[in-house]
């Protein structure tokens, strides 16, 4: 039978091509629902990447392709070269995800939570506890790791699930509106963060619909509009087809051509 | 707004079904099952039963109740004319023979008298009421009546239930009522809208949605509160219970009527009832335990209403322990006797008693409904955020960081955690698995007219419950995660690690009961603590391979949130030979319980190695694709389920008295089983000579040659063997006592034509190569022996595991299944020489 085996050491995997996340003519049906058509896009290794799109265009959807929980009908995904699906177990040791809603087991404190996942990745308490601490600090979240996680607050869910994330210290980050919710201080901290683990040279995409955080905080912008890439390219590239526009005259435009 | 609020309710629910039925396509991509179309029906049909059965229960033992009574007063039932007439025989002949002055009255004077006082006896013995076990206390009561009060001592049963049954001054026959009234009434209060086992739930899912809207909060809770009665069948046929129970006392156009009438504002409070207690319990218990109580009631008024079927059979018992305590004795019995008005009112006439009941009734539920607003408004009073949670574990310095997670251990020190501090843990776990387990044993148990003392008996019904208890637990692994599933899935381990860990602890828990259960056995039994000492180690081996197959049916949570149903095909497979074990205990055959854990055992690993490889496609169905055919858990479905159908068969030949085919039917079940696997495989897309040929094309023509020589000689070693159990330890083989018994044409055509050829299939060709594919060598030789002589009498392993090993190799040596059938067709030949030379 299998056991539960975690893994011998916490080496983060070392990556086996330039480009981390290479999505290929990605197609995702769910039986004769259409959700993801021919998807091309390799967002750019130490910067932030922003997926644009209204609900419903398959952001989850491909966040997921990419984590190794469903696997793509046509097309290739692959992580630092590994396929994502069939190579889940070292994809996930490079890939940190914080999804939209973070959720935490009713009887478990934000300490805990964090020993657990460390123990799944292999990575000791006292190692967790050195990369964790300055990182609680700076959140806020110190105190609170104390406490039963589902009794935080949706900013410290947020933070937590943060943190969690970045336990491992992944070589490509993906945030499923990682802002929602928040407020301001908290966004703004959130942007910081994203903005140094960026230029230490990892990929960090992270899916919204909101412009204002777009122009902020991304060099690289992806359209998804019901399961197709409109565009995908740098910030400024985008800028350039209408100058002057804003970038909401700009999704709009491209969403309803 | 009633209207619209039942339909809305009934819509809720028709959607659940629907959206249960989504999720079974989604997962199998073909349509709809046909039985759960009648869903509806069947529930009514069900619901209809259920009240049926308790409102007979309900007269039944009313009437018993009565006649109790009035043999408390000192007279006695007799069960028809005959027995009076007996009795008047016996009296007659006393008359004419005076006694002298002084003597008793029944003092036997002749012979006569006595044949007559005996034929009495003899037919008055089915008068016999449950309270009195043996026939002499019987016997005694009989004399004693007579003396006292002579014939009209005695009363025909129809003509003191005639007489009683409206009598008021019965506080036993008031316990009876209330009793059982009061299981109805607190079965549909737990029972909600169905069962509902969602432990995580903390909240009401939708508070602010409905005091938002523009009507009265009262009016938007009253019409939530009756969403049970919408919803569930049970109260729509609530009725019928007091029509069944009034027809007992009024004529039927009363009694329709009238249990219309009472039936219908019960039904409607007590949903209610539940309903408040429900928001009670949401809104003022503490956080980690609403879910829990919740589930917990839910499970009770689910066992609740699947007692009823079992309740009748106690209909005569239940009256008769009350009498034992001497109800009708007790102080205040008198405030007891008042429970009979709520079915036989108090005075007057029948018209006049049918007004009292509703009265009564229609009261009670005025008082209920006092009850319910007062339960409602007092859950409100802390307002819709609910009770403050209790203080968590005492804040962790972060820079010492608590040891509690860390390490290999990880997961099982998690389930410790939710176990220590959700309340829905216990519930989960222990509680509802227990419940229904113990209700099967129940069941069970009623078999136990073969409980004459026998101590595998009660250990084999603990290992049921055991079972049960995995079998229940499985499909309910990831639940406990609710939404936190998202954690285990970026983790690097999938949810293998996680539902490994679980089936692991699980084992471990289901060993509480199942050892307790059996030192209490070895309380009743010292004599047998040895071999119960045995049985609980072979538990804790049987209960890891239980318990992995269960959890092979877990399902994950849709992404709207519910748990989709385990596929009929899973559970049948998780199912299997689970019991086969327990069975072997409560007969005493110790082989059938050997060959149960082996190929529990066997098929657990199959299913794990199965289940390891779908796992990663549990939110991906439409990408799952099959393992290449033949696995190793279809040859092994194969071999388990052709054990339980010869079991079975086995069992009814011995039974009916057909020994002597048993041969055939043996070559039948494999044959049969051998075409099965075979369209099956066919099926599966596995070319058609495949399984008879090992690898691609490796053939050794000088293994033709080998087959028939090697069967000959194992087959004189086999028949010395079978020589030398005569010889020296008087023991007959299999194959013996066969001979003596059936005709050589029988076992000739089973042992050279039928059974070689399907044996050969299924555990050479198909069962060698799949485990060949995986665990290549002696590994796959040996498994596939064990597999074969699982299938065979326990005498006869010395013999056959050595002969499924050398088949195997065969099979491997020359790379068709021919010469290994040639092989094992010589060796029966070989083995069955008694029956030709010794048969007709």
């Amino acid at each position: 039978m299998a056991e539960p085996t975690p893994a011998a050491d916490a080496t983060v995997a070392e990556p086996t091509s330039a480009l981390l996340v290479e999505l290929r003519e990605v197609s995702k049906d769910f039986g004769p629902l259409k959700v993801l058509e021919n998807v091309t896009w390799s967002p750019p290794v130490g910067c932030v990447s922003g997926l644009l799109g209204p609900n419903g265009a398959g952001k989850t959807t491909l966040f997921r392709l990419m984590m190794g929980i469903l696997k793509a009908s046509h097309g290739s995904v692959r992580i630092a070269g590994r396929d994502a699906f069939e190579q889940r177990a070292e994809c996930k040791r490079l890939v940190g995800y914080l999804p939209d809603e973070p959720m935490f087991y009713s009887y478990l404190t934000g300490w805990e939570i964090l020993t657990l996942s460390a123990g799944m990745h292999g990575i000791g308490e006292g190692k967790m506890s050195q990369l964790m601490q300055p990182l609680a600090l700076r959140l806020g979240l110190d105190q609170a790791l104390g406490r039963y996680a589902d009794e935080y607050s949706r900013g410290m869910k947020k933070k937590l699930g943060l943190m969690l994330a970045l336990l491992h210290q992944p070589a490509v980050l993906i945030l499923d509106e990682p802002t929602n919710g928040l407020d301001v201080d908290a966004t703004r901290l959130f942007f910081e963060l994203m903005q140094e683990l960026a230029e230490e040279g990892r990929t960090i995409i992270f899916s919204t619909h909101l412009m204002d955080q777009v122009e902020r905080l991304c060099r690289h912008v992806a359209v998804l509009h019901r399961g197709r890439l409109l565009s995908a390219g740098p910030l400024d590239d985008l800028r350039a087809r209408r100058p002057g526009a804003s970038l909401e005259d700009l999704y709009v435009e491209l969403t309803r051509g | 707004m009633l209207k619209a609020l039942a339909r809305a309710y009934r819509a809720r629910t028709v959607g659940r079904a629907v959206r249960m039925q989504q999720l079974r396509r989604m997962k199998r991509g073909h349509g709809l099952d046909p039985a759960s179309s009648l869903g509806v029906l069947l529930a009514m049909l069900m619901a209809l039963a259920v009240h049926v059965l308790l409102g007979m229960t309900l007269i039944e033992a009313w009437n018993e109740a009565t006649v109790l009574t009035q043999m408390e007063a000192g007279r006695v039932p007799l069960s028809n004319q005959r027995v009076l007439d007996a009795l008047k025989a016996y009296d007659q002949e006393v008359r004419r023979h005076p006694r002298p002055m002084g003597g008793a009255r029944d003092a036997p004077t002749s012979a006569l008298l006595e044949t007559q006082w005996d034929r009495f006896v003899t037919v008055a013995r089915w008068s016999k009421p449950k309270g009195f076990e043996s026939d002499p206390a019987w016997e005694t009561t009989l004399r004693r009546t007579y003396s006292e009060h002579g014939v009209d001592g005695f009363a025909l049963r129809e003509e003191m239930l005639a007489n009683g049954r409206m009598e008021f001054s019965s506080p036993l026959k008031g316990l009876i009522v209330l009793l059982i009234v009061g299981w109805w009434a607190v079965m549909l209060v737990l029972q909600g809208e169905g069962l509902d086992l969602d432990t995580q739930r903390q909240e009401h899912p939708a508070w602010e949605w409905l005091l938002g809207h523009p009507v009265r909060p009262a009016a938007a809770l009253a019409g939530e509160l009756l969403g049970p009665f919408f919803a569930n069948p049970l109260f729509w046929l609530a009725p019928v219970f007091w029509m069944v129970a009034f027809v007992g006392f009024y004529d039927w156009e009363v009694a329709l009527p009238l249990g219309l009438l009472v039936g219908v504002p019960l039904a409607l409070m007590l949903s209610a009832m539940g309903r408040g207690l429900v928001f009670f319990i949401l809104l003022r218990f503490r956080r980690r335990s609403r879910g829990a109580w919740v589930g917990l009631m839910s499970a009770v008024g689910f066992g609740m209403m699947i007692a009823c079927f079992f309740l009748r059979q106690f209909h005569t018992q239940l009256p008769a322990w009350m009498a034992c305590w001497s109800v009708n004795q007790w102080p205040w019995g008198g405030w007891l006797a008042w429970g009979q008005a709520l079915l036989t009112g108090w005075s007057g006439g029948p018209a006049a008693r049918a007004v009292e009941v509703a009265a009564l009734l229609l009261a009670l539920v005025g008082l209920l409904g006092v009850a319910v607003v007062g339960l409602v408004r007092r859950g409100l009073e802390g307002g819709l955020e609910g009770a403050a949670d209790e203080a968590g574990p005492t804040t962790v310095n972060p820079a010492m960081p608590h040891r509690a997670l860390g390490g290999k251990n990880a997961l099982i020190r998690k389930e410790l955690l939710w176990m220590k501090r959700d309340r829905s843990a216990v519930v989960q776990v222990f509680l509802v698995p227990l419940l229904f387990a113990g209700l099967q044993a129940v069941n069970l148990g009623r078999s136990a007219a073969l409980y004459s003392g026998k101590w595998q008996v009660l250990a084999g019904l603990v290992l049921i419950v055991g079972t049960y208890f995995l079998l229940v637990l499985g499909p309910r692994a990831l639940a406990s995660e609710g939404k936190s599933l998202w954690m285990a899935l970026t983790w690097p381990q999938d949810l293998t690690g996680l539902l490994a860990a679980k089936a692991e602890w699980w084992a471990w828990i289901s060993c509480v009961p199942v050892w307790l259960g059996l030192v209490g056995v070895a309380w009743m039994h010292p004599n047998a603590t040895l071999p119960l000492l045995l049985v609980g180690a072979l538990w804790w081996v049987h209960a890891r391979s239980l318990s992995f197959k269960s959890v092979t049916m877990v399902t994950a949570p849709s992404s709207t949130g519910e748990m989709s149903p385990p596929t009929a095909g899973s559970q049948w497979l998780a199912v299997i030979g689970s019991f086969a074990v327990a069975s072997g205990l409560m007969m005493g055959l110790w082989h059938v319980m050997v060959v149960g854990l082996v190929l529990t055992g066997a098929l657990a690993l199959a299913l794990w190695e199965a289940f390891a490889h779908r796992l990663p496609y549990l939110f991906d169905p439409w990408s799952e694709k099959l393992p290449p055919a033949p696995t190793v858990l279809h040859g092994l479905v194969a071999v388990v389920a052709s054990y339980e159908v010869l079991s079975v068969m086995m069992g009814a030949t011995t039974f009916l008295g057909g020994v002597r085919w048993m041969p055939l039917l043996y070559a039948a079940v494999m044959v049969v089983a051998g075409l099965a696997l075979r369209g099956f495989l066919l099926g599966r897309g596995v070319p058609k000579g495949a399984v008879w040929r090992m690898g691609e094309g490796q053939r050794a023509p000088e293994a033709w040659a080998l087959a028939p020589l090697l069967g000959g000689l194992m087959g004189g070693v086999g028949l010395a063997y079978c020589w030398g159990l005569e010889r020296w330890f008087s023991m007959s083989d299999f194959s013996w006592t066969l001979s003596d018994s059936a005709d050589w044409t029988e076992i000739g055509v089973m042992a050279i034509f039928m059974a070689p050829v399907a044996e050969e299939y299924l555990f050479r060709g198909v069962v060698y190569q799949s485990l060949n594919r995986r665990w290549p060598g002696w590994r796959a030789m040996g498994g596939s022996a064990v597999l074969f002589a699982c299938l065979h009498p326990p005498m006869s392993w010395p013999m056959v595991l050595p002969l499924g090993w050398l088949l195997a190799w065969l099979f491997q040596r020359g790379g068709r299944l021919g010469p290994c059938m040639v092989l094992h067709a010589v060796y029966n030949a070989v083995l069955f020489l008694p029956a030709w030379t010794v048969g007709e």
